[in-house]
């Protein structure tokens, strides 16, 4: 099975099944060649409304990130929630991220440090 | 009525009983005449009387029929329908008993190790389901056993190879998601598959760890013979076409799946560069089944001050102890009320202790978390 590429519907095997078939009149024949084409139609129809789902839910969560990824960059801290319909289901992505002014912790662990050691100092 | 639609939900059972009676009432005269021919030649005066002068109260809904009566219409009626209607009542009944032969292996919870198990045990209850609980047809002469053997093993051929198509169907849609997957430390996403034909579902969250050997399940033919030839080849034609077209759209569903993939696990990774935290959830129709992903990337940063945060506190709580515990030993606060100083010490030590233990569990968790997000 090729990933990349749908392949071809072939209908050889279904339409030598059909002939084989006993009983059957070319009438019957006929109507089943039909069907077989009218469902080729359908899947048709199918994979081209999921394909082109896919790709509008593709470029709008991306246009998202974009627009996230430049908040982030201006040194905003952004929280998002984004819930997109793609050809094959749906698709949810939550998203924390950005500048959390990280000096704060850095100067909370230098405090820690700092009373650790007065309190050895002073200890005796 | 076809197999799948009725695999797939659960319709009311098919009524020869009014489908039956319906075709009484429903004779023409000539045929109604031959029927009643046959009543008499079998019940007697007395009953063929009873049915004539009842036939158009029966008819018109002012009477019911009893039991007793319309166990000898549907004893009679069937031998004047057309083999067509005939079929039509042998398909439905045994329809029904193969649909609840799927139901008992539907609503099942595995491990990828035990698909092939799971498959396999369906292929040979199959094989070897031989109950139709229709011997009353037989007693009555609607069909011989011949005729109720002969589609029995049409239906069962057809869910065999329903049972293959879907088996086929999930091998495809696991080697796909095993091998995008691939990229992705195990511990990081947890996935689940769900397969549409048994219902039943899989647990993939280590799937990498697992290396699959799909086996063959076995095929067979089959060639209709006897009174219903024709539409038991009729039958199997339809139900071919159907498969066709669930094929032809798993290939589709194959297709636009392995595509949304790309673009979920694209966007995993994407979101992993950015040092940005995300829980990513999806859920794909696959050929086979659904399957349900949920990935999740954590800072690396952040878990890196985290577990700087928790070695300070340890630090701190250590040295905390040592003071209360020297506090103890130490004259300078000895007082007259020494056993409630000890006391309140020693709470306190446990106290400490308790969040150093604590402290130290969460330290833990946090390795863990870097080796498996890093």
């Amino acid at each position: 099975m090729d990933n990349n590429q749908l392949t071809r519907f072939d209908n050889a095997k279904i339409i030598d099944i059909i002939t084989k078939i006993p009983h059957l009149t070319e009438n019957d024949i006929h109507e089943l060649s039909l069907k077989v084409a009218s469902d080729d139609v359908e899947i048709r129809k199918i994979a081209l409304e999921k394909i082109t789902q896919s790709q509008i839910a593709q470029h709008d969560l991306m246009t998202i990130m974009g627009e996230l990824t430049a908040l982030n960059k201006q040194g905003m801290y952004v929280k998002s929630k984004q819930t997109i319909k793609t050809g094959s289901g749906t698709f949810e992505i939550e998203m924390k991220g950005g500048d959390t002014k990280l000096i704060i912790p850095v100067l909370i662990i230098l405090s820690v440090v700092i009373i650790a050691a007065l309190v050895i100092v002073f200890w005796k | 009525m076809d197999l799948q639609s009725n695999l797939a939900d659960k319709p009311k059972r098919f009524s020869t009983y009014f489908y039956i009676e319906n075709e009484f009432f429903t004779a023409d005269r000539e045929t109604l005449r031959k029927i009643t021919d046959l009543y008499y030649d079998l019940y007697g005066y007395g009953p063929h009387k009873y049915l004539i002068d009842t036939y158009h109260s029966w008819k018109s809904g002012y009477v019911s029929t009893s039991g007793q009566t319309m166990g000898r219409i549907i004893e009679c009626v069937p031998r004047f329908l057309s083999d067509e209607k005939r079929f039509f009542i042998l398909k439905n009944e045994l329809i029904y008993f193969i649909e609840t032969l799927h139901q008992k292996q539907q609503n099942k919870n595995a491990t990828p190790f035990e698909i092939n198990t799971l498959f396999e045990n369906y292929a040979a209850q199959i094989e070897n389901f031989n109950q139709s609980n229709l011997p009353y047809m037989v007693g009555k002469r609607i069909f011989t056993s011949e005729e109720i053997e002969q589609f029995l093993l049409v239906c069962k051929y057809v869910l065999l190879e329903r049972l293959n198509l879907s088996y086929m169907q999930v091998q495809n849609d696991l080697i796909l998601f095993k091998n995008k997957i691939s990229k992705v430390n195990s511990g990081v996403f947890k996935a689940s598959y769900h397969v549409d034909f048994l219902n039943s579902k899989i647990d993939l969250s280590n799937i990498n760890d697992f290396h699959f050997d799909f086996t063959k399940l076995k095929q067979q033919e089959i060639i209709p013979n006897g009174t219903y030839k024709q539409f038991a080849e009729q039958y199997i034609l339809e139900e071919f076409m159907q498969m066709n077209f669930s094929a032809k759209e798993g290939d589709v569903n194959y297709f636009v799946k392995s595509k949304d993939l790309d673009f979920f696990l694209d966007q995993y990774h994407q979101t992993k560069t950015k040092k940005n935290e995300a829980i990513l959830t999806s859920e794909f129709i696959g050929e086979g089944g659904q399957l349900y992903l949920i990935l999740e990337v954590k800072s690396l940063k952040k878990l890196r001050i985290s577990f700087a945060y928790s070695v300070t506190r340890i630090f701190a709580y250590c040295l905390i102890i040592a003071y209360f515990i020297n506090a103890n030993h130490n004259s300078k606060y000895k007082t007259s009320n020494q056993p409630t100083v000890i006391t309140m010490l020693l709470i306190s030590i446990m106290s400490v202790s308790y969040l150093l233990y604590k402290e130290i569990m969460f330290l833990k968790n946090l390795k863990l978390d870097l080796k498996k997000y890093g």
